[in-house]
């Protein structure tokens, strides 16, 4: 498919937020975030006639960008094995209700403190609506390990959220947060 | 959200426990549709069975919800899609035929050779920073930009330039002042905040943009106009003992000429 002047403006019209908010949740810098979404849409304009399907360009962003960041972290290990369990915790629950309430911020911050494995099946999830055969594909990993990091990130999530939405007073006595050992589902 | 139905018609033979429905329906997808596949469908129907589960799952579904609209809160830098577009503009290359790509290359290492000679033998490279900013607002302002500030009295301008600038009374060039003005905003380029301001001389729109020298010490620019063309555009670059102009515009080098050459 060629992506002409205007197909391209319209592509980055509509997707340029959420490939933004999925940068920032990888580099964690909003100057970096913006340096990715640019390269993701260059490559975009560049290289957009490999897209066969248009209703596949926002997957294909972002994979796009999901990949730049990985060139870029060369330093990164690849398959953390991270042996403890989920600890139980009492803090607030985290509800629907009060995630409405919390600041956009406080939830990107909260998700850049899940590991970075889970957190990026967590962000295509929420970002994009992906089902897992989706974001399976997207990060070219099998499906069984996908839903197996969706699941426990979503899970450590979940224990941060609580964590950042406990009153101040109450952080100090806080535990480190949530600690998940993967394993695969067969 | 779900709610208690008949028992399942699906066929199974042991219906899966709770903790491994929990953990497929957390990778349920937020669109609703059909189950992604058996497994899916099977755990969809344990909810139907476990009212437990089926609280939990919509609950957990709320959450999902929830912290899907929150993220879309979540502030994008103002200027992204610009610069997004006018990189675009500015870096991509057209496609090359394969079979020539070999002569390219040759070709590619003969000019590369030619420039470095030329260029070694000139005491200023000829691209700066200042013209890398010339050329991304020239294609940014193809199509007029939205504005901080629409307004045609140039003294809220001289006030927003104040304010949002720190740029001081006289910081406009007597040579457009006379005309009315449309309005002005804020672009930001590699760290650097721009002030845009947007006139109409003669019925043709024309951008300036004013800058501190401070913001590029590499842009070596005299008091008098240079105009040159930008792609579609024209534009006319000088400073002052404080400022750097940068005007660009769709109308004809005559507009240029005949208003800011003959500036004092």
């Amino acid at each position: 498919m060629s992506v002409t002047d205007q197909e391209f403006e319209q592509v980055v019209r509509g997707h340029y937020a959420d490939v933004f908010r999925f940068a920032l949740s990888l580099t964690k810098r909003e100057a970096e975030a913006c340096d990715l979404t640019q390269e993701s849409f260059y490559l975009l304009g560049s290289k957009g006639r490999r897209v066969e399907d248009a209703s596949k360009l926002k997957s294909w962003l972002f994979t796009t960008c999901y990949r730049e960041f990985l060139r870029d972290e060369r330093h990164r290990v690849r398959f953390p094995h991270i042996e403890l369990s989920l600890v139980e915790v009492e803090l607030p629950e985290a509800t629907a209700e009060r995630v409405h309430e919390m600041d956009a911020h406080v939830l990107m911050e909260t998700l850049e403190k899940v590991d970075e494995i889970y957190r990026v099946p967590v962000m295509l999830f929420y970002l994009k609506g992906q089902a897992y055969k989706e974001i399976a594909a997207a990060l070219a990993v099998p499906i069984g390990t996908v839903m197996s990091r969706l699941a426990r990130g979503k899970e450590q999530l979940r224990v941060l959220l609580a964590k950042a939405l406990q009153p101040r007073t109450d952080a100090v006595a806080a535990p480190a947060g949530p600690t998940i050992r993967e394993r695969p589902y067969e | 959200m779900l709610s208690p139905r008949q028992p399942a018609q699906l066929f199974v033979k042991d219906h899966m426990n709770s903790e491994e429905a929990k953990f497929l329906l957390h990778t349920r997808s937020l669109e609703l549709g059909d189950p992604e596949d058996l497994r899916m469908a099977e755990a969809l129907e344990q909810t139907r069975r476990d009212p437990e589960l089926l609280a939990w799952f919509n609950q957990q579904r709320a959450l999902d919800a929830a912290l899907h609209d929150k993220l879309q809160h979540v502030r994008v830098p103002a200027g992204l899609v610009e610069k997004i577009l006018a990189g675009r503009e500015a870096r991509i290359e057209p496609r090359r035929n394969r079979h020539l790509m070999p002569l390219a290359l040759a070709a590619s290492i003969v000019f590369l050779i030619s420039l470095a000679v030329f260029v070694v033998g000139r005491s200023n490279p000829p691209t700066t920073r200042f013209a890398a900013m010339q050329a991304e607002m020239a294609l940014f302002l193809r199509e007029f930009p939205k504005l901080d500030l629409a307004t045609d009295r140039l003294p809220e301008v001289r006030e927003w330039l104040a304010r949002q600038h720190s740029l001081t009374q006289g910081s406009l060039p007597k040579a457009l002042e006379r005309f009315p003005g449309i309005g002005c905003r804020t672009v930001e380029w590699e760290g650097r905040k721009l002030a845009l301001v947007c006139f109409m001389v003669e019925g043709q729109v024309v951008h300036l943009f004013v800058i501190p020298r401070s913001a590029f010490p590499d842009a070596a620019l005299s008091s008098t106009p240079v105009l040159a063309k930008v792609g579609p555009q024209n534009t006319a670059s000088w400073s002052n003992r404080d400022n750097l102009y940068f005007v660009v515009t769709q109308a004809g080098e005559a507009l240029l000429q005949k208003y800011l050459l003959a500036m004092p």
